[in-house]
């Protein structure tokens, strides 16, 4: 097991068939795909080419790579009916995200204020010439979806039985050192020591997303990073955690995301339209519901 | 007067050889059955058609000297010297190259890999971040 840090959490890579010189090679090929797409999509680096999007004030040509990225959310924004937004940015900044998340460095003692609502469609994405134009009031923020597609893309320097933990976002290659399938436990959110369920995964990958973590103070309450596009707030719904196991990271990433922001009915509903996506949901007050292809490990 | 002879009908002639002369004869006989036999078994030497090509010269020792008139350069590893300048060795079938250190040359298996079984199960675990 080889543990790194980026994206300011921690990468874990086990990879059982390496020996440790080679476990440490396929470190250092993830530690560089991770610093890549921070050094690019970074909304906290003023040197970063998002940040040199979301400063723009006319249309502006686009790396390949942030083209690329771009029109996968427009895809992602469709299949979940606008619930995954990336233009949530200055929601975000409004609620009090508007540094590298530090435990307590975001608290403030006045309440936040709501944003302006925005929609994905009011940024023009020109494929043929790799422009895009963007209202001034628009800040891009793709922070999960690169995540889980950096995790997708660290794992192809992975052999093929091997994981790799972007601080939950996991691709699962293989049947696992035992042949058994990956086994994933899925932490409770109202007692992070706690695993409510263990998953068997086989060649998938799979995210959570929860407000239990990445939340600070704001006036008399709490605000999180899971921002509802319909409302320029974090998200008000009946579900405490999503878990969501896909064929990759990024399309995991994104729909625990949009099934958390939906809520349980709404996004259970998403879910019945995805055949091959299975997900975990736990509401407030701890019940679990599996929903469609999820395995649950016997020694759960 | 009748006289008796008392000689045996089959007496032979008495042969007057001394101890020497016996053995003069015993030498010579012996030395003529050693020739004969000789004459008689021994191989035929080789005989030469009459069309042979000359045989060769005998070989001479040749001394194998360095194309250059310096001094003979020390001994040097194969991988030691420059890709460019490293002369081509065929070795006989089965053999290699040896290393002068770990990680030159040709190996004949690629090295073992650490296969570490895990102490426990690798659990992984999915949370919000």
């Amino acid at each position: 097991m080889v543990e790194l840090r980026a994206m300011g959490t921690t990468v874990t890579i086990h990879a059982p068939t390496l020996s440790p010189d080679g476990e440490a090679a396929v470190a250092a090929a993830v530690a560089a795909e991770f610093e890549i797409a921070e050094a690019r999509f970074s909304r906290f680096r003023a040197d970063s080419e998002l940040t040199e999007l979301n400063r723009a004030t006319a249309p502006i040509a686009v790396s390949p790579a942030m083209l690329n990225a771009l029109v996968r959310a427009r895809a992602y924004v469709r299949l979940t009916a606008g619930r995954f937004d990336p233009t949530v940015g200055a929601a975000m900044i409004a609620a009090g995200y508007d540094q590298p998340f530090v435990a307590g460095a975001l608290d403030r003692a006045t309440p936040a204020v709501a944003a302006a609502r925005t929609r994905y469609a009011e940024v023009t994405i020109d494929p043929q010439r790799g422009v895009v134009a963007r209202p001034a009031h628009v800040q891009l923020d793709l922070g999960g979806m690169i995540k889980g597609a950096t995790a997708d893309a660290a794992a192809r320097h992975l052999p093929a039985t091997a994981a790799l933990d972007a601080g939950g976002d996991a691709v699962l290659r293989g049947a696992g050192p035992e042949g058994d399938g990956w086994h994933v436990d899925v932490e409770d959110p109202a007692d992070p020591a706690r695993t409510l369920v263990t998953l068997r995964v086989r060649d998938r990958a799979v995210a959570t997303s929860a407000a239990n973590r990445r939340r600070w103070r704001r006036g008399d309450g709490w605000a999180h990073h899971l921002i509802d596009p319909a409302t320029g707030a974090p998200a008000a719904t009946d579900l405490a955690q999503v878990t969501i196991v896909a064929a990759t990271a990024e399309r995991a990433e994104v729909l625990a995301k949009a099934v958390f922001i939906a809520g349980r009915r709404a996004g259970r509903a998403l879910l019945e339209t995805l055949p091959r996506t299975g997900a975990v949901l736990v509401d407030h007050r701890g019940d679990v519901e599996l929903v469609g292809p999820v395995e649950v490990a016997p020694d759960a | 007067m009748t006289t008796t002879d008392e000689r045996s009908p089959r007496r032979g002639p008495r042969w007057n050889v001394d101890g020497r002369a016996l053995r003069l004869w015993t030498i010579t006989g012996l030395a003529s059955s050693y020739l004969v036999a000789w004459w008689c078994f021994a191989p035929a030497p080789p005989t030469a058609p009459p069309d042979a090509a000359p045989a060769p010269p005998p070989p001479t020792a040749r001394v194998v000297s360095p194309a250059s008139s310096g001094p003979i350069p020390p001994a040097v590893w194969l991988t030691d010297l420059p890709p460019g300048e490293r002369p081509l060795v065929t070795p006989p079938p089965g053999w290699v190259v040896s290393a002068t250190k770990p990680g030159d040359g040709p190996r004949l298996a690629p090295a073992p890999t650490a296969h570490r079984p895990p102490a426990r199960r690798v659990r992984i675990r999915t949370r919000s971040s």
